[in-house]
């Protein structure tokens, strides 16, 4: 029996399908204008694309920024525990999973069976979330990715000064044009994100097994000072990062629906 | 005939230079200039230089001798006397305005407040160190995202009937909420009221915290050419700020200005 989550970031849409323990499919869309929109066609792209009608699927759950606004939904679900659950699904012995959206940051530790123990989070400031990388690699004219690669050929790295996004983006606006290379520019980018996220952790213990989620994964820069930071390999998730919230919905849907029938 | 003695001060802001040059005799203000800094403050402040001993007619390299260097960016060009920007402030709103308890700066990323005793002297202060939110890059920011102008806002929104509240406290995803009320529809008006009504909410309780019976409050920085978050700060604080008999965005150089002279005095 197939089961969906739908995550509603603030700046992508996943949608994914389950079936027992087998991932159908899934998909990463850009939001629409309104969560709705964005519901709708990240759910319908997911469902053509593994051939499937609406009907079949027993059971939805929403979770993330706009899981409250969809209609077909069965029920909504934090995406906190969305996360836990996704990463425990993919990996038993997984602990401690840091996610960083691109209008949060969190770090959120779990028990044994992938529940929420414990999590700190950030949501008030753009330093230290995705945002603060998408406004960074636009002044560098980099994708996300390319700023997380280039840097690894920097020796010597800016030093940021500022923690707030709009300082900081006037520090690398000095930096560009001053003549400073961009690795080291991006270099010194990923590691004050690396900082900021470190920074939350006083605040939660990150007990090992590790896991990093959210697309800012995809910047192997600011993963590799976070682990050196951590003192800890973060493990690989076997899927695109991006989507561990919509699996955690899904994983959701699939128990609440055996619970009930 | 003697030469005119003149004095400048040069604020070396975010975003931009803005400077003054005074009669030494009567601290009156002969010429004023300003230009963006775009990256480079050093040019920025060499082209404000040149162009205010221009207006005089006198030589710059002479005028930049006599002045002294304020604002975000004073450390990074190569006029030598410097200042801090809370003292210039205090020291140029105190010339302009004997009776005044409070002065309050909002710049495109910095905002202070700062509060006069006796003579003009610094008695407290309150500055923004580590977060722009409540300076005035929000505004720039919403202006760039509604493709405003952002001298056009408070006009825009002298049209609102209902300011739409904004949640964000990050002037970055305050920005990304005012886009998505836009899509949604959201009346532009209201918006921008509710963008500017978030401004002077910031502003404040910085003023309420240095002086609660504060009566004689003034305000500069570019952000205080907003009319409508002048009247907005006005209506929290009820009372009427006082004018100052200068554009709210040379107070600093100006007060930068008075002490390059003063220094050379004693």
């Amino acid at each position: 029996m197939p089961f969906a989550g739908i995550d509603i970031g603030s700046l992508t849409a996943k949608a994914l399908l389950l079936e027992d323990s087998e991932i159908l499919g899934f998909k990463i869309i850009r939001v629409k204008k309104t969560p709705v929109e964005s519901a709708e066609s990240v759910f319908q792209e997911v469902l053509t694309q593994i051939d499937m009608n609406r009907e079949e699927v027993k059971f939805v759950v929403s979770t993330g920024y706009g899981r409250d606004h969809i209609p077909f939904s069965d029920k909504s679900m934090t995406e906190i525990t969305c996360h836990g659950l996704g990463a425990h699904f993919l990996i038993p012995s997984i602990r401690t999973i840091i996610d960083i959206g691109g209008q949060d940051c969190k770090i959120i530790s779990v028990d044994r069976t992938g529940k929420l123990v414990d999590f700190v989070m950030n949501e008030k400031c753009s330093a230290g979330t995705g945002r603060y990388l998408e406004i960074m690699a636009d002044l560098l004219h980099l994708s996300l990715t390319e700023l997380g690669t280039i840097s690894l050929k920097s020796k010597t790295p800016v030093q940021l000064k500022s923690t707030c996004s709009i300082y900081a983006q006037a520090e690398v606006l000095q930096y560009i044009s001053s003549g400073v290379k961009k690795p080291n520019i991006a270099a010194g980018i990923n590691k004050a994100m690396a900082e900021r996220v470190y920074s939350m952790s006083k605040r939660v213990k990150i007990r090992p097994d590790v896991v990093i989620s959210g697309g800012v994964a995809k910047n192997i820069g600011v993963v590799g000072y976070l682990e050196d930071m951590i003192g800890n390999k973060f493990l690989k998730l076997p899927i695109d990062p991006q989507i561990i919230g919509a699996l955690g919905a899904a994983v959701v849907a699939k128990e609440r629906y055996s619970r009930d029938h | 005939m003697k030469e005119n003695n003149y004095f400048a001060g040069i604020d070396v802001g975010s975003t931009f230079c803005k400077a003054v040059i005074i009669n030494a005799g009567d601290n009156s203000i002969a010429a004023r200039s300003f230009s963006p800094i775009k990256g480079d403050p050093e040019k920025a402040s060499l082209t404000c230089l040149k162009d205010l001993s221009k207006k005089v007619k006198t030589s710059s390299r002479k005028l930049k001798k006599k002045s002294l260097a304020t604002g975000l960016n004073a450390d990074k060009i190569s006029i030598k006397e410097k200042e801090s920007e809370i003292t210039c402030i205090g020291r140029g709103s105190y010339e302009l305005n004997p009776e005044l308890d409070i002065v309050v700066d909002v710049g495109s990323f910095s905002m202070k407040a700062l509060k006069l005793g006796e003579k003009g002297k610094i008695t407290d202060f309150m500055k923004n160190y580590r977060c722009a939110a409540g300076s005035g890059v929000l505004l720039e920011l919403v202006a760039e995202g509604l493709e405003l102008k952002i001298t056009e806002l408070a006009e825009i929104a002298e049209q609102s009937t209902e300011p739409i509240p904004i949640s964000s406290q990050c002037s970055i995803f305050a920005e990304s909420e005012v886009i998505s009320y836009k899509n949604e529809g959201a009346n532009i008006p209201d918006l921008i009221a509710g963008v500017c009504n978030s401004v002077a909410g910031r502003i404040y309780p910085l003023v309420k915290m240095l002086d609660k019976e504060a009566k004689n409050v003034a305000f500069s920085g570019g952000v205080a050419k907003n009319k409508w978050i002048v009247q907005n700060l006005e209506e929290r604080l009820e009372l009427r700020l006082n004018q100052l008999p200068l554009e709210p965005e040379y107070v600093g150089a100006y007060g930068a200005a008075l002490i390059a002279k003063e220094r050379e005095e004693n």
